[in-house]
């Protein structure tokens, strides 16, 4: 099989395992990242590939994306290639390192995948990683598909070595997650023995070295910006001289490439692809705006390319209004723009339908809506700060009143508290609700802070042993490594204790009636005058997790004649298996999506739901 | 080739695996094939979408009313995504009401075939019984062989066969044309 698979130069690859191929095609030997939509997958493809062909590459689930970056960054200071793998909202998290990073430069190879999410499909914010990379001053390539996103790897690489620079390489979602017929070669294995090169004037980031550092990096710059390749000419119009030019790039570039050819504007324009959209060569691009009479930029997300075009009066793209300023640029947005401003009308508006999707719930059986069920049914007057994961999906069961990013669960509440108690006036109960992996992410020393300034909430940690929501990847509690060997467990329970927390539980989520008196206890212990922090940690493993064998008894749902059809249970618990059957007006089970964990038996207050 | 196929349904229903199948059959008869895929929240439960393309393109995403054809696991989101659908594309439609030819019950004949899981292949294999679904039935059957876990692989192909039979069985109704944008309640 694995010697088939070695032979065989087409594989169909889904975007990140393109970009995984690229990587360990590339001698890449040391990858860590942090789980996060559009990006997780590369890091479990790189596993993937590292065990077909028993390629010699370290790989690692850090707890965070600052932690993930400077992993991968020590193993380039020894000379290395090495990955730092995350998604636009990580590289936040991992932005203090990145930026001082470009200061000192690196040996061997370091790219940073960051992952952007322009829609936003499964994010906080759209956010432009590009804009980071200009902020860091490092060269950032965009994708224009998976084949690409591949190619573009080996050509970091060697930018990287070549100018002692980190490189970020940009997909977008329709990157990530586009799936296309890529070649593969064998693996390039490098071997290289680690090696420290002890320089403090590089290593240590002092101001006075600092200077001189920064003095380099923008002469790195300008010699990268002369580079011919990283923008290109795609396709010249068919009449000389063309009137427009349209820039372009990522999966934008694919959209306007096909749609330009459908529209038949291929006598009007040329195409060129900015396939490196910073640093950018000022003095090509004032020739070219000489030669047209108006330049189109089209891109994702913000108008990075289009902003650092000094001529505003040739320039049309997001920013100027031709392109809506924000959410996915679709072929379709592209087809009616490019109309717009060819002043086109045709008879036939293109159609613009709005798609309805369903919205994503939590999973029937979800520990995570057992929870939330319980935390709103004890103290339902709370206040509810919450985090980043699967259970901001429970937001219908009015126990999740905010979700900012990652760890801010626990400052939010410490800050509320502050806030009531600093007036004297009478506080509501607040109860902050964050999953595992982001406690580890972000959420120890938000807890440090939150006891040694003495706020007072309930902190439940909704403990499902897994990062769930990117795909059940393994936390640092269950000491699982990314090809599930084991390494060492991190103890949850103790590193509460250790944050300074004095009243700890633990519960079941399942045993709602027992979990509501916990709660309640919780938010007595708060109000004591000797009271603080309470923490209860919800613990029950994901059901989606193959990983871990999860043991409840299975019960019979059913449904009596008490049921008067109120609908309580599916607008609060709101569990896919629960339905409304209109006819009879009353609610029925779906047997097929039923797992039989029996919570659902506590919410009807008419007790018609019964477990067996 | 140049052919879009767009794949609507929920959460669970299976619309990657069969994009996956789509590609690897496309691998096999040596076609550009390029997808666009839902991934991360979007999947619990959620609707999800697939955009296929096969052929000269560049793009992974179809344009309203450009899709040739339209595959719906779940008969409720032809609503949100119907649009897709071009001027005379066909359209399969995973339902248990078969009014016609655009229908088939594919949960039903993948719960025949040993699991529900599988009615993505039975409509699959529905549709590769009309003349209008260009893959080859041999090379669809081998993506499946190349896709499946071992232990699903006779349900799976099993499912795939009783929705290929479906048509030629019990419908030999003449095809109906469908128009752009307008796949409504006539078709559900």
């Amino acid at each position: 099989m694995n010697k088939n698979r070695k032979n065989s130069k087409e594989r169909l690859l889904l975007g990140n395992e393109a970009i995984a191929r690229g990587l360990i095609e590339n001698g890449c030997s040391a990858a860590a990242s942090y789980p996060g939509t559009p990006a997780s997958e590369i890091l479990t493809s790189l596993v993937r590939f590292k065990n077909e062909d028993q390629e010699n590459i370290y790989v690692e689930w850090s707890i965070n994306e600052k932690s993930a970056f400077e992993i991968a960054l020590s193993n380039s200071y020894l000379g290395k290639r090495s990955a730092a793998i995350m998604k636009h909202v990580g590289l936040n998290v991992a932005s203090d390192p990145l930026i001082s990073a470009s200061y000192s430069g690196i040996e061997g190879g370091f790219i940073i995948v960051s992952a952007d999410d322009p829609g936003p499909h499964s994010s906080q914010s759209e956010q432009d990683s590009r804009l980071l990379a200009m902020l860091a001053k490092i060269p950032v390539f965009d994708p224009s598909s998976p084949k690409e996103a591949k190619e573009m790897i080996g050509e970091a690489f060697k930018l990287s070595e070549r100018y002692k620079i980190p490189v970020m390489l940009r997909p977008t979602t329709r990157v990530c997650h586009a799936r296309q017929i890529v070649s593969c070669e064998k693996y390039h294995t490098i071997r290289i023995k680690p090696h420290f090169i002890k320089d403090p004037k590089r290593w240590v980031s002092l101001p006075e070295f600092r200077k001189v550092l920064h003095k380099e990096m923008n002469q790195k710059l300008v010699a990268i910006s002369k580079i011919k390749r990283h923008l290109i000419k795609h396709r010249k119009g068919n009449y000389s001289p063309s009137k427009y030019a349209i820039f372009s790039s990522g999966v934008a570039y694919a959209h306007t490439y096909d749609t330009v050819t459908e529209l038949g504007l291929w006598n009007l324009v040329d195409l060129y692809q900015i396939r490196v959209s910073f640093p950018l060569d000022f003095a090509r691009i004032d020739n070219l705006l000489d030669s047209y009479r108006k330049v189109i930029v089209i891109e994702e997300t913000y108008p990075v390319i289009e902003m650092q075009i000094g001529n505003r009066k040739k320039v049309e793209g997001r920013w100027n209004g031709l392109l809506p300023g924000e959410g996915e640029i679709t072929p379709d947005i592209i087809y009616s723009s490019l109309k717009k401003f060819m002043g086109h009308t045709t008879k036939r508006k293109p159609l613009l339908l709005a798609e309805k999707a369903k919205k994503p719930t939590l999973c029937p059986g979800c520990s995570h809506r057992a929870s939330l069920f319980a935390i709103k049914g004890a103290l339902p007057k709370a206040l509810y700060p919450s985090d980043i994961g699967c259970y901001t999906l429970g937001v219908n069961t009015g126990a999740i009143d905010t979700a900012l990013c990652m760890g801010a669960s626990i400052n939010q509440a410490a800050g509320f508290s502050h806030s009531f108690d600093q007036q004297k006036s009478k506080r509501p109960s607040i109860v902050a609700t964050i999953g595992d992996s982001t406690f580890f992410h972000a959420g120890i020393p938000s807890l440090t802070n939150a006891v040694y300034n003495q706020a007072r909430f309930i902190l439940v940690i909704l403990d499902n042993f897994s990062s769930a929501m990117t795909g059940n990847q393994p936390t640092a509690e269950t000491g699982l490594l990314p090809d599930l060997s084991r390494g060492q467990p991190v103890d949850l329970k103790k590193i509460v204790k250790a944050c300074g927390v004095r009243h700890l539980k633990e519960i079941d989520p399942y045993h709602l009636p027992a979990f509501i008196s916990l709660l309640k206890d919780a938010d007595k212990y708060c109000r004591q005058k000797k009271g603080g922090i309470a923490v209860i940690i919800a613990r029950r493993p994901c059901l989606r997790d193959k990983k871990i064998k999860k043991k409840y008894k299975h019960h019979l749902i059913t449904i009596t004649d008490k049921c008067t059809g109120c609908g309580y249970c599916i607008k609060y618990f709101g569990c896919p298996a629960l339905s409304m059957n209109r006819k009879k007006s009353q609610v029925a089970v779906d047997e097929n999506l039923c797992v039989g964990c029996g919570v659902c038996k506590y919410v009807c207050s008419e007790g018609a739901i019964v477990a067996q | 080739m140049r052919l879009q196929i767009l794949i609507c349904g929920v959460g669970g229903q299976g619309v990657l695996f069969l994009t996956r199948v789509l590609g690897e059959s496309a691998l096999l008869m040596n076609v550009p094939f390029i997808s666009s895929e839902t991934h991360g929240m979007a999947v619990r439960g959620g609707s999800v979408i697939s955009h296929i393309k096969i052929g000269n393109f560049n793009s992974p995403i179809i344009r309203s009313g450009q899709a040739d054809i339209l595959f719906a696991l779940s008969e409720s989101e032809i609503a949100s995504y119907g649009h897709y659908l071009k001027n005379k594309g066909s359209v399969f439609i995973n339902s248990t009401k078969i009014n016609n030819q655009s229908h088939c019950d594919a949960t039903g004949l993948a719960l025949k075939a040993g699991s529900t899981k599988a009615s993505n292949l039975s409509l699959l294999g529905y549709a590769l019984s009309r003349d209008s679904f260009p893959f080859s039935y041999s090379s669809i059957k081998d993506a499946v062989r190349k896709t499946t876990p071992k232990d699903d692989l006779s349900v799976n192909l099993r499912a795939l066969e009783l929705g290929h039979a479906f048509t030629c069985g019990n419908h030999n109704l003449p095809p109906k044309i469908i128009q752009s944008g307008s796949v409504t309640s006539s078709h559900l």
